[in-house]
């Protein structure tokens, strides 16, 4: 097992508290988000888990062992992707993978097929002989994944992978990262400024800010701790009367009204609504032209609990 | 631990050659730089050490009005001897003198006079100033300072002065004479001196890559990678030492072999450039140690490079300088004494210098790996 569990970790920077008090548990498979703006604290509790820094007060537990007692050993359990391209630019892809295998003790065979297996799933088997320096952002930020998981990591620790890379390379990243999730049960710690990334990808969250926690669960969980009420508006071929009052006669409805022309629904977002206001609307006979549900997202949330936005 | 270190270092040299060898054009540039710097000093070296100056003849007419039949002090110290640029004439009379001045574009007058109880030199140009007229002067300043030292001695001792001057004679030539052995006389010359010190300098300048890996956070990205503080230091300081020693193998090869065309015994001669990479490995590891980037970096080799070169008696002789005592701290100068004992014919590397040597390296390998620390390479 290879659960992952963040004990009231501290950590101050001479006089700046960078991390206080937060824990959390990330279990083994899982695919976790670490949200916050900058300095917010989150590569910080990276560089922690990755044993690059010291804590001043609590524990890092990697499958039940310390990082404390054994960080040599549990480092070579974690794939690091750094958030900034940290790759030996004169060198070729391949050259590049083979320091850091060799660096993660692979040799011979083993390391020649980790180096074209990690090729594979980053989609640069066709590079392998490029130099650095000549790549694209998006290739170089694949390249900075591939150097991180020649080793089979058991936890995969991405900070902040996707900064500044064209939308096919950001879906090729997404994708080799659940591709590893799935295939090799890999548990993942990402972070990330764009929320779409993160609503998507990951199956739970926590939201940092100042060197805090300020919530941590599923999305839908998260988005619960500020509202739980959806905006659901109707467009029809015409309104009845009375259409308000058969609408706030239906369970999970908060409040009906007509505007511009729609019915505007004020609902509980755990409730499923749709269906039943389709059925409703039937039985009246009354086509449905267009339907949009507007559910609260994770920037509306993070902008309620931090007062900023998410990239600030 | 040791198991690990040999793995790294093997993974940071192929990396380093990698990468040296990505950069060929450059590298090979910085090194053809290095032996153009060998033959610029060469050049410089040959026209002022082995000077070879074509003296313009410089008549100097001389008037002693004092009368004296003797020789005079002015006549004894302008002799052809010291002098080869010197056509003396000697005036008889004052218009003698002027018309003798008069007749020449290029030439120095000495009018020695007797005032208020003093002999006075009088010294009168023609024409342009140069050299000769320079060399003249000061020499002639000299010689009144020296004149005038005895005088009074004379003066203030009495008949007690032979005796003193004897003395003194003996006292200050003392310092001057040192017994050496006889083939201590045939030692490397400022140009030898150069070379060595050069390398030693200048190979900090380009083989160092650990600076610019924690510059760029590779290190920090290496030590994720479960790799302790000290297996990266030491890797990289091994993987220094290869690369230090195939290039000083070449450069020295060249050095001895084309430019000063010594023989050596080639089993010392590795020796020495075994040492000499082993030095500048652990000066690059103490720079890995204490520099945070490359400009920092820059600067201290710079710093050290040209204290070096001074102060360990690359550009004037040790001896000159009088600061034997400072050079003995310089590798560079602990290293030019090892090499000179294989142009001597010396059997084997001399163990002080050895010793010496191996604590230096000892000394800035084991600062730089204190001073390096993990938390600084973010």
């Amino acid at each position: 097992m290879y659960e992952i569990s963040i004990q009231n970790v501290t950590k101050r920077y001479d006089d700046q508290l960078a991390l206080d008090n937060v824990s959390l548990r990330i279990e083994e498979g899982e695919i976790f988000g670490l949200l916050g703006p900058n300095g917010a604290g989150k590569t910080t509790l990276i560089h922690l888990l990755c044993g690059l820094i010291g804590m001043d007060s609590g524990d890092i537990l990697i499958g039940g062992r310390s990082m404390k007692k054994s960080p040599e050993k549990l480092k070579a359990l974690i794939g690091y992707v750094p958030q900034e391209i940290v790759l030996f630019d004169t060198l070729t892809v391949k050259d590049n993978l083979e320091y850091f295998g060799r660096l993660y003790h692979l040799s011979g065979t083993r390391l020649k097929e980790k180096i074209q297996s990690a090729l594979a799933i980053t989609g640069l088997k066709d590079h392998h002989k490029q130099k650095v320096k000549k790549m694209s952002g998006g290739m170089k930020r694949r390249l900075n994944i591939a150097c991180a998981i020649l080793h089979d990591p058991k936890i995969l620790v991405l900070d902040e992978p996707t900064v500044g890379v064209d939308p096919q390379s950001r879906n090729h990243i997404l994708e080799a990262i659940r591709e590893m999730n799935r295939t090799q049960k890999m548990t993942v710690l990402y972070t990330s400024h764009y929320m779409e990334e993160a609503e998507a990808l990951c199956d739970r969250l926590m939201i940092l800010d100042l060197g805090k926690e300020l919530v941590q669960g599923t999305k839908t969980e998260i988005i619960r701790t500020v509202t739980n009420e959806s905006v659901v508006e109707i467009l029809t071929d015409y309104l009845p009367t009375g259409i308000t009052e058969a609408f706030q006669e239906v369970p999970g409805v908060k409040k009906a009204s007509v505007r511009d022309g729609k019915i505007h629904l004020i609902v509980d977002s755990s409730d499923p609504i749709v269906e039943k206001a389709v059925r409703l609307l039937d039985g009246l006979e009354v086509k449905v032209r267009n339907l949009s549900v507007d559910n609260p997202t994770l920037e509306t949330v993070f902008l309620s609990i931090t007062g900023k936005a998410l990239r600030d | 631990m040791f198991d690990s270190v040999w793995k790294a270092t093997g993974a940071i040299f192929s990396k380093d050659f990698k990468v040296i060898k990505s950069q060929g054009f450059s590298t090979l540039l910085l090194f053809l730089f290095l032996l153009a710097l060998g033959l610029l000093y060469g050049l410089m070296y040959q026209n002022v050490f082995d000077q070879n100056i074509h003296w313009t003849p410089l008549p100097v007419f001389i008037f002693d009005e004092t009368g004296s039949s003797e020789p005079g002090f002015a006549e004894d110290l302008l002799s052809p001897d010291r002098f080869p640029f010197i056509e003396l004439h000697k005036a008889f009379s004052s218009l003698d003198f002027e018309e003798g001045l008069a007749n020449q574009k290029n030439a120095v007058g000495l009018l020695i006079k007797e005032e208020e109880g003093q002999t006075k030199i009088y010294w009168r140009s023609v024409g342009e100033k140069s050299i000769e007229k320079n060399i003249l002067f000061q020499a002639i300043e000299k010689g009144v300072e020296e004149a005038l030292w005895h005088t009074r001695t004379y003066a203030i001792l009495g008949p007690r002065a032979a005796d003193f001057m004897t003395e003194w004679e003996i006292l200050a030539a003392r310092p001057l004479i040192r017994e050496v052995p006889r083939e201590d006389i045939r030692v490397l010359s400022s140009l030898e001196y150069y070379l060595i010190s050069l390398f030693t300098g200048f190979c900090i300048l380009f083989t160092t890559e650990f600076v610019r890996d924690r510059e760029q956070r590779l290190i920090a990205r290496s030590f994720t990678a479960g790799i302790r503080k000290s297996t990266l230091y030491w890797s990289n300081f091994l993987s220094n030492f290869v690369l230090v020693f195939a290039v000083a193998l070449v450069y020295f090869t060249i050095v001895f072999g084309i430019f000063l065309r010594i023989p050596v015994p080639l089993g010392p001669f590795f020796g020495a450039v075994i040492v000499q990479a082993m030095v500048v490995s652990a000066f690059q590891s103490l720079l890995g140690g204490v520099c945070k980037n490359r400009k920092v970096e820059l600067v201290i080799s710079l710093l050290a490079l040209f204290t070096m070169l001074y102060l360990g008696g690359a550009f004037f002789p040790v001896e000159v300088m009088a600061l034997e005592r400072i050079a003995e701290f310089m590798p560079n100068f602990q290293l030019f004494k090892l090499y000179e004992g294989l142009v001597l014919g010396h059997p084997g590397l001399d163990a002080t210098r050895l010793g010496i040597l191996f604590a230096q390296s000892a000394v800035m390998a084991l600062v730089g790996w204190f001073v390096f620390k993990k938390s600084e390479v973010l």
